[in-house]
C-alpha cells in the first residue's frame, strides 16, 4: 500500500516537474528584453566598395526596420536571418537584417538612429559614422594577395572577414614528451561555402601534432555580430626540442564564392570583390567561383621545458601526466606451475605512448613473460587507459604474494616525479612440484629414437628446450599445398560418383517400390516372360520339323497367356472356354483346335502350315499383352 | 591389331611404367636423404641448416612430419613465431597427433602465450581436424543413405534401421558444422615478429593501440594497402602489418 502510495507521489513530482519546464520555456521568451544593436563592418571603406550594416535584434521573431535617407549614401537590403538558441533550459531568439551600404561620394557619414517596429514596442539603434575614401585609397583584399599566386594565404587578423583559425593550447610552457590539449577552431562567415582539403597541419618546429578525428565537430558562434560556422578539433600537442618555439596551423581549402552579376552604377569592380563585398550579402543568381586559400592561424610563442634530474627515479619510463595505477591478478589459488594473468591498468591522463609496464618491485622466484600492452582511449586528448596483461609462473611454491608493483612518472601540475605502488597480491599455491616426474617418459623417448639416428651427436649437444618431443624420422606421403579435403580433385571426383550411385540407386528402388505395388505390371512382364520361352519352343520344335511338340507349345503358350489375362490357372483353360470367350475367327482358336486334335487324333502339318501359325499365334500373343 | 601388335603396345606400357616408377622411387630417395640430412643437422644442434634444408623441402610439397621438424627446428633456434606457426600448419595435415600438440603447448607455455579456457563449441570444432571432419560427414552420408536405401530383405528391421538412419544423419550434421567452424580458422595466421604493433587504422603513421605477442594466432579480417584488420586470440583486434604475421594456410 506504501509503495503504490510512492509511486503516484512521484508520478506527480514528475509530471509537476515536467510541466514546469514546459513552462518555463514557453515564458522565457516573454520575459527576455527587447534589445537592438546596428553595426558596419567597417569603418572605413573606399568609393567603389560596399558597407555592410547588420541591424540585429534580439527577443523578437521578426522585425521590420525603417531605413533612414542620408544623403549621398543608398541602402541595398540583402535578407534576414533568425537564430534561437536554447542553452540549460534559456530560451533566446534573435534577427539580423542585412544592407548593403552603398556611398555616392567620399566624404564622412553618419547613419542616423534607425527606428525598429515590434510586436513589444519600438526601439532605435545607435547612429553609426564611418568614413568613405576616394577610390585609389582602399584596404588590401585578400583576392589582391591572391593576385600574385594560385593560393591565397589568409592569416587572422589580415581576412577575418571570410574564414581564420585560432590554436588554443591549454598551456604555453610544457616539459619536453607532455601532452598539452589544444583546441583548432576554423571560422567560416555564413554563407561561404569550402571544402576543406586537409586537416590543420602543424607549421613550426619543437612541437607534433598528435592525430586528429577526420570529422571535427560543428557548430555556429557569432564574432563582431557576424555569424560563423566554427569547425572544430580537439587534439594535442607534444613538445619534441628544448626551447621556445614559433607555431602556427594551416589548413588548406576550397572556398566558393558566389560571382557578383549586378551592375552597380560606378562599374562593376565595387561588388565583385567577395572577401571584401561578402558573397552572403550577393543576389541569388550569381555564379560560383572556386578560390583555393590556405588558413593560417596567428603564430604562438610556446616553450618545451626539459625534465628534472633531481628526483628521477630509476624505472621511470617518460611518463608525463597524471596517472593511477590498479593490479588484479588470475587465478590467486593454484597449482605450482600455473600461469597468472597479471592485469596492470594505468589510467587517467597523459603521453600514454611513453606509458611502459609497471614493473615487480622483487623478481625473485618468479618467471614473467613480455605483457602485452592495449591502450584504451576514455575522454579527450590524452584522456584514457593503458592495461598491460603479463604472465607469471611461480618457480618458488613457497611463494604466498605476488609482490608490490611500482610505476613511476612525472607530475607536471607539481613539477615532481611520482611513484605508484599497488599492494602486494596474496597467494595460495596447492601440493609439491612434480615436474621432474612428468618429463622423464618424454626425455626417455627421445634419447631412443636419436639414438637410433645419431647418439654421437646426442651426447655432445644440449638442445634449447629438453622437452619437446623428438623428430619424426620419415617424412611421410607429401601433398602439394596445405589445403582442406574438399578442394582435392579426387575427393570432388569421389563425391560426384557417390552422390551418381546414390542417384541410381534410389531410382531403382522407386522402380522396384512401383513393380511391387502394381499388379498389372507384374502380369505383363511374366506374360512376356512366359512368352519369349514358350516362343523359342516353338522355333525349336519348327527347326526340327516337331509337328506335335510345335502344336503342343502353341497350346501351352496361348494357356498360359490367356490365364494371365483371363487371371485364370492355365491349365484349366480348354477348347470350350476359348470358343465361348473368343470371336470365332481367332487366330488362337485355330491353333488350339489343331493341337487338340494333334493331341487326340494324330493330325499332322506341314511346314508351310506350322510357319504360318508360329507367325500368326506370335502376333496374336504378342497383341494380348 | 593382331596378336604381336598387342604385345608390342603391352611392352611399351610396361617399360613407361617401369621408367616412371623408377623415377619417382629416385625422387622420393634424394628427398629422403634431405629429409635425413636435416633431420642429422638437427640433431647435431645445427638447427639453422636443419631451418634451411626443412624449409627447402617444404617448397617441393608438405606433410606433417615434415612441417613438425620445421617446428621444431625453430623452436630450438628461438624463433618461436615460427615454431608455433609450422606446428599449426602439421596440424592441419595431422590433428590427432600427440607429439605436435604437445611441443606446441609447450612453445606456447615457454613464451607466456596462455590459451583461455575453450568453450564446448570450441572444444567440439578442435577435437577434430578439418580434414577427419569432413571425412566423417562424407562417411557418415554414405551410410545414412545406405541404410536407408537397403533392401528389406536384407533383416535389418523398420526401426533399427530408422535409428542408425538418423544417428548417421546427425553425424553428418554434426560433422558439416564442424567442418564449416574449423575452416574459419582455416587461414588464420600467426605473429612471427617480436613485439608486432597493432594501431587504429591501416598506415605506419596511425596510432598504436598496443603491440601483439610473438606467436599470437590471429583471425584475418579486410585488407588495405600492406595491412590486414585482425583480430587475436585474445579479442584484441587492430590493423597489423603483413610483413609481422604469415598465414598458416597460405604459404
Amino acid at each position: 500500500m506504501k509503495s503504490r502510495q510512492y509511486f503516484q507521489h512521484t508520478k506527480i513530482v514528475i509530471i509537476s516537474c515536467l510541466l514546469a519546464m514546459l513552462l518555463l520555456t514557453g515564458v522565457q521568451p516573454l520575459k527576455a528584453a527587447v534589445e537592438v544593436s546596428a553595426s558596419l563592418n567597417t569603418q572605413s571603406f573606399p568609393l567603389d566598395r560596399v558597407a555592410a550594416l547588420s541591424i540585429m535584434v534580439k527577443g523578437v521573431r521578426s522585425f521590420q526596420p525603417q531605413m533612414p535617407e542620408v544623403d549621398g549614401l543608398q541602402f541595398h537590403q540583402r535578407g534576414q536571418s533568425t537564430q534561437v538558441e536554447i542553452i540549460n533550459g534559456a530560451y533566446s531568439a534573435s534577427v539580423t537584417s542585412t544592407f548593403l551600404v552603398q556611398a555616392l561620394r567620399a566624404g564622412t557619414f553618419t547613419i542616423p538612429a534607425i527606428q525598429i517596429r515590434t510586436k513589444d514596442g519600438n526601439a532605435r539603434t545607435d547612429p553609426i559614422t564611418f568614413e568613405v575614401t576616394d577610390s585609389n585609397r582602399g584596404a588590401v583584399s585578400a583576392q589582391g594577395r591572391s593576385s600574385a599566386s594560385s593560393t591565397a594565404r589568409l592569416r587572422s587578423g589580415e581576412a577575418d572577414e571570410v574564414a581564420f583559425l585560432r590554436v588554443k593550447p591549454a598551456r604555453k610552457k610544457s616539459y619536453s614528451g607532455e601532452v598539452v590539449p589544444v583546441q583548432i577552431k576554423v571560422y567560416f562567415r555564413d554563407g561561404i561555402k569550402a571544402n576543406l582539403n586537409s586537416l590543420p597541419l602543424l607549421d613550426g618546429e619543437g612541437f607534433i601534432l598528435h592525430q586528429l578525428e577526420r570529422e571535427p565537430m560543428q557548430t555556429r558562434e557569432i564574432i563582431n555580430n557576424t555569424q560563423y560556422t566554427v569547425l572544430t578539433w580537439d587534439s594535442s600537442l607534444s613538445g619534441i626540442k628544448e626551447g621556445t618555439h614559433k607555431l602556427s596551423v594551416e589548413l588548406e581549402a576550397t572556398l566558393l564564392l558566389r560571382e557578383q552579376r549586378r551592375v552597380s552604377p560606378r562599374g562593376n569592380s565595387m561588388f565583385n570583390d567577395p572577401f571584401f563585398g561578402n558573397s552572403f550579402f550577393d543576389n541569388f543568381f550569381g555564379s560560383y567561383r572556386e578560390k583555393e586559400v590556405k588558413i593560417a592561424s596567428p603564430e604562438l610563442d610556446l616553450t618545451v621545458l626539459s625534465l628534472p634530474e633531481d628526483g628521477r627515479p630509476e624505472e621511470f619510463s617518460g611518463a608525463i601526466g597524471d596517472f593511477r595505477l590498479h593490479v588484479t591478478a588470475d587465478p590467486v589459488e593454484l597449482q605450482p606451475g600455473d600461469p597468472i594473468t597479471l592485469t596492470m591498468t594505468v589510467s587517467g591522463q597523459g603521453n600514454f605512448d611513453r606509458v611502459q609496464s609497471p614493473e615487480l618491485t622483487r623478481e625473485e622466484g618468479w618467471k614473467s613473460y613480455t605483457p602485452s600492452s592495449e591502450f584504451l582511449k576514455d575522454g579527450g586528448p590524452g584522456h584514457g587507459k593503458k592495461v598491460f596483461e603479463q604472465a607469471l609462473v611461480a618457480k618458488d611454491p613457497a611463494l604466498t604474494e605476488i609482490p608490490a608493483i611500482e610505476f613511476s612518472y612525472f607530475d607536471p601540475a607539481t613539477a615532481s616525479y611520482k611513484t605508484l605502488t599497488a599492494n602486494p597480491i596474496p597467494l595460495r599455491i596447492k601440493g609439491l612440484v612434480v615436474e621432474k616426474k612428468d618429463s622423464e617418459p618424454v626425455k626417455e623417448e627421445i634419447q631412443e629414437k636419436e639414438k637410433t639416428e645419431d647418439a654421437a651427436a646426442l651426447q655432445t649437444v644440449e638442445p634449447r628446450i629438453n622437452t619437446l618431443a623428438p623428430l619424426q624420422l620419415i617424412p611421410g606421403s607429401m601433398d602439394q599445398k596445405l589445403e582442406p579435403l574438399f578442394v582435392k580433385k579426387w575427393f570432388q571426383l569421389l563425391v560426384v560418383l557417390i552422390i551418381l550411385v546414390l542417384f541410381a540407386a534410389v531410382i531403382y528402388r522407386l522402380r522396384a517400390t512401383r513393380y511391387a505395388n502394381n499388379p498389372l505390371l507384374q502380369r505383363n512382364q511374366a506374360m512376356k516372360h512366359l512368352l519369349v520361352l514358350r516362343l523359342k519352343e516353338i522355333d525349336n520344335a519348327l527347326a526340327a520339323n516337331d509337328t506335335r511338340g510345335f502344336l503342343a507349345s502353341c497350346r501351352g503358350a496361348i494357356q498360359e497367356q490367356l490365364g494371365l489375362a483371363w487371371e485364370t490357372e492355365a491349365g484349366t483353360i480348354t477348347l470350350a472356354d476359348l470358343q465361348k470367350r473368343l470371336p470365332g475367327d481367332s487366330v488362337l482358336l485355330t491353333v488350339f483346335s489343331a493341337a487338340e486334335e494333334s493331341a487326340y487324333g494324330g493330325q499332322e502339318l506341314n511346314v508351310q502350315q506350322m510357319e504360318k501359325f508360329a507367325q500368326d499365334l506370335k502376333q496374336e500373343l504378342e497383341g494380348l499383352g | 591389331m593382331n596378336v604381336c601388335h598387342w604385345k608390342l603396345v603391352c611392352g611399351v606400357c610396361f617399360f613407361l611404367l617401369c621408367i616412371s616408377q623408377i623415377a619417382w622411387a629416385g625422387e622420393n630417395r634424394d628427398k629422403s636423404d634431405w629429409f635425413q640430412s636435416a633431420s642429422s643437422a638437427y640433431s647435431r644442434g645445427d638447427y639453422k641448416t636443419a631451418i634451411e634444408k626443412f624449409e627447402s623441402l617444404s617448397r617441393a610439397g608438405v606433410s606433417a612430419p615434415l612441417l613438425y621438424n620445421l617446428a621444431n627446428s625453430y623452436a630450438q633456434d628461438g624463433q618461436s613465431g615460427r615454431a608455433i606457426l609450422n606446428y599449426e600448419r602439421a596440424l592441419r595435415l595431422a590433428s590427432g597427433d600427440s607429439d605436435i600438440r604437445g611441443n606446441l603447448e609447450l612453445i606456447r607455455t615457454e613464451q607466456g602465450l596462455f590459451q583461455e579456457e575453450k568453450s564446448f563449441v570450441q572444444s567440439f570444432v578442435t577435437f577434430l581436424g578439418l580434414n577427419q571432419w569432413i571425412a566423417l560427414a562424407t562417411i557418415a552420408f554414405v551410410l545414412f543413405a545406405v541404410v536407408l536405401l537397403l533392401p528389406i530383405s536384407l533383416g535389418l528391421k523398420r526401426i533399427p534401421r530408422l535409428v542408425v538412419a538418423t544417428a548417421c544423419l546427425l553425424v553428418t550434421t554434426g560433422s558439416i558444422l564442424a567442418a564449416a567452424g574449423s575452416y574459419q580458422h582455416w587461414h588464420d595466421g600467426v605473429v612471427v615478429v617480436d613485439n608486432a604493433r597493432l594501431r587504429v587504422s591501416p598506415f605506419a603513421s596511425a596510432a598504436s593501440i598496443g603491440t601483439i605477442q610473438e606467436g599470437r594466432v590471429l583471425h584475418m579480417g579486410k585488407e588495405h594497402g600492406n595491412y590486414f584488420l585482425v583480430e587475436d586470440e585474445t579479442g584484441r583486434s587492430g590493423w597489423l602489418a603483413a610483413d609481422t604475421f604469415e598465414s598458416i594456410a597460405n604459404f
